[in-house]
């Protein structure tokens, strides 16, 4: 069961990191990107983990590809099941419009078929460029991810979330930043020192955005 | 390099932001990553702080060999930074086209550091030609906050460990006559010094009930100097609080004072005391003054009869007959022993004064150290024709130095027969006061003294020498003497007496030893 394993190796940093650990990580260089992905993605199926990947810039094919390129029996993998590349916006938002309740419940109904099917933990990571496509609802993505951080206590899924440097205005990167406990800079998972409180974030982040529905 | 010592939470978050910073592509994101992350002035933990501004590109091409601070592009000539070897800067760089926008970030260990070198900062700052729409004026003011909020801790720390005590007040007015104060705030020394407690926000009436008007003046003194401004410094007896305070005043500012004080009641009482013995040693003094003149008159006295008798010896003695020289060689006697008593009492007198006689009492038993005491008074007696009697029951013990025991007695016993005349009697008895002293006392059926002359008797500044009832020598000092032996032993010496019908002295001493505090 994986209960047993509680400390996970992310495969790009020797320390091991406990289960449940959500990263932002905000990238400028694609190459940087995909050697830490890959990474980050290939030792989650050497350890027998619950994988998922929900891209947005690269299609299903693609990271397949990346991931071939990592020490790892990609296709093995995908026959077992326990590797799922899907669309982010039809992941995020399948009806059309990003719902944080109804997301954050699909992560947890991910993280408790990874123990019914035997897996030893559950890892995503996530392109979150969907989200500056103006779909109704992504606006509320900071909400959301501030709220991931209070699922993942009760379903311990390793999550990296993709942020790009090159998409995401300088003032929503600082949100990201408020809403993630580890950071990934240089290659490394760092403490975020921005991080704050779900409490104190929410209100701050309403206070910020009046006219923003509250959950 | 950011140096490795910058731990503290708001340093990790600029490091934080500075990885952000090199991660975000365009001078948009930086500058709108960079509002909401790094303030324009930032504290980080009173350990540094970050300065947002336009940097010349020129200038960046330099750097401290020191610290290692701006060599991000590579310099070609070493900067040695003026402050490598008290704070490591930074420059963060966001575009580099035209001019170079960036933060300039300095990490130090202290905020004494900032204070120490506000001069070389500004100038290092001006160096780089950071234009910044008031840069020098801010940073000016988060040091003078930083220097205030220093002032501020050592001055607490001052006032808090000042040996004298502090009180900042706000005087009162009712029609602009002063009626009260409240104390704004007070050092530690205060309460120790006051015995007031918990005084911080309360009026004067409230913690001494009646203060305005037991001290009425204090209180118009410090009306005066938080009007006028006029500082003072005086000492002043508290009435409310029974105790004396030497107090400097200043006003900070209208209908406020502050007042800094000691308590000085001890050295009042010290000045109280050294005032008194003063008057007293001068009273001494004026005594011995007087006593000196009476001895020297009573000197001359006998000495004229000597004089007059040796002079008829020297002119006269071929044509004298024996009869006539035993008479004046008689005379000549008795002037030398009336001069050697005088002389003897003086030298006694004169060692007790200047405390060469030691005092030192012992337990005895006193009737044998009567009795040794009283042979030549006895001896005279009988020649006299005088009755002796003794009236003592029981012996008793006595707390007392045996000499001066003796002295007293042989004194007393002297006088008594001196002033009494043939068939006369002299008696002496010994008993317990009520308080467990022992009373000495000599009684006589001699010529007695009147009151005027009782009143003298034990005066130094009078001298009341008689002669006996058959001419016996007296200095006059033998009383005097006597009652400085008694004082000596803490007891007390007394005279009864009317003209023609006797006298009675009598004195006590303890019989045990006295408590200390009681010597």
């Amino acid at each position: 069961m994986c209960k047993e394993k509680s400390e996970i190796d992310m495969g790009f940093t020797d320390r091991k990191f406990p289960a449940g650990t959500h990263m932002c990580f905000i990238f400028q260089d694609e190459k940087e990107r995909r050697k830490i992905i890959t990474k980050f993605l290939g030792k989650g199926l050497q350890e027998q983990e619950n994988v998922a990947y929900f891209a947005d810039r690269m299609t299903r094919e693609e990271v397949i590809d990346w991931l071939k390129g990592f020490d790892v029996d990609i296709t093995g993998a995908i026959t077992a099941n326990n590797f799922g590349v899907h669309d982010s916006t039809d992941t995020y938002c399948p009806n059309g419009k990003f719902i944080p309740v109804e997301m954050l419940d699909r992560l947890k109904t991910f993280y408790n078929d990874s123990f019914a099917k035997g897996f030893t933990q559950g890892r995503v990571s996530g392109e979150m460029s969907w989200a500056l496509r103006g779909i109704p609802g992504s606006d509320r993505l900071m909400e959301y991810e501030a709220w991931v951080n209070e699922v993942f206590k009760t379903h311990p899924i390793t999550a990296i979330c993709q942020y790009d440097a090159n998409k995401f205005s300088g003032s929503l990167i600082m949100d990201v930043l408020k809403v993630h406990p580890m950071m990934i800079v240089k290659g490394q998972i760092v403490y975020n020192p921005y991080y704050m409180q779900l409490e104190l974030f929410l209100k701050e982040f309403f206070d910020r955005n009046e006219n923003m529905p509250k959950s | 390099m950011i140096p490795e010592k910058v731990n503290t939470p708001a340093a990790d978050e600029l490091l934080a932001a500075i990885s952000i910073l090199e991660v975000l592509p365009t001078i948009q994101q930086k500058t709108e990553f960079a509002d909401r992350a790094i303030k324009t002035v930032i504290h980080l933990d009173k350990s540094g702080f970050c300065v947002k501004g336009y940097i010349p590109t020129s200038s960046i091409d330099t750097a401290c060999s020191n610290c290692n601070v701006l060599n991000e592009t590579g310099p070609d000539e070493q900067f040695v930074c003026p402050l490598h070897t008290r704070l490591n800067i930074r420059l963060i760089p966001i575009d580099t086209s035209e001019s170079f926008f960036g933060y300039f970030i300095v990490f130090g260990d202290s905020i004494d550091r900032f204070i120490q070198f506000e001069t070389i900062l500004l100038n290092f700052l001006t160096i780089f030609s950071i234009a910044i729409d008031n840069l020098q004026k801010s940073l000016s003011l988060e040091i003078l906050n930083l220097s205030l909020h220093k002032s501020e801790v050592l001055y607490h720390s001052l006032f808090d460990k000042m040996l004298n005590g502090f009180a900042y007040c706000k005087m009162l007015f009712d029609d602009g006559v002063p009626k009260d104060f409240i104390y704004l705030n007070v050092n530690s020394v205060f309460e120790s010094l006051t015995g007031l407690k918990d005084v911080t926000g309360k009026k004067v009436s409230e913690i001494i009930p009646g203060f305005e008007k037991s001290d009425s003046e204090l209180l118009a003194r410090y009306a005066n100097v938080a009007l006028t401004g006029i500082p003072e410094t005086f000492e002043v007896y508290v009435i409310a609080l029974e105790m004396w305070f030497s107090i400097s005043i200043y006003s900070p500012e209208k209908e406020f004072f502050v007042a800094v004080f000691d308590v000085i009641t001890s050295r009042k009482k010290a000045d109280a005391d050294i005032l008194s013995r003063n008057k007293q040693l001068q009273e001494m003094n004026a005594e011995k003054d007087k006593f000196f003149s009476i001895i020297a008159h009573d000197l001359r006295a006998p000495f004229n009869g000597f004089l007059g008798l040796t002079k008829i010896m020297a002119e006269e003695l071929p044509s004298m007959t024996l009869e006539e020289i035993q008479k004046v060689a008689l005379h000549m006697r008795k002037s030398a022993t009336n001069l050697f008593y005088l002389i003897e009492n003086l030298l006694e007198w004169s060692l007790l004064q200047r405390g060469i006689i030691n005092y030192n009492p012992e337990q005895f038993s006193l009737v044998p150290k009567i009795f040794e005491s009283l042979r030549p008074a006895m001896d005279a007696a009988l020649k006299k024709g005088i009755e002796f009697i003794y009236e003592v029951h029981e012996d008793l013990d006595v707390w007392a130095d045996i000499q001066m025991i003796q002295t007293i007695i042989r004194n007393l016993a002297s006088n008594a027969v001196k002033y009494t005349p043939a068939g006369g009697r002299v008696s002496l008895s010994v008993s317990k006061t009520e308080h467990n002293d022992i009373e000495v006392s000599m009684r006589d059926t001699g010529i007695g003294l009147s009151d005027e002359m009782i009143a003298k008797l034990f005066n130094l500044n009078e001298n009341i020498n008689r002669k006996g009832t058959e001419g016996e020598p007296s200095t006059g000092l033998g009383l005097i003497i006597c009652k400085e032996l008694v004082d000596k032993h803490g007891g007390t010496i007394r005279a009864e007496s009317e003209v023609g019908n006797g006298s009675l002295f009598s004195f006590t001493i303890p019989s045990k030893e006295l408590p200390s505090s009681q010597q």
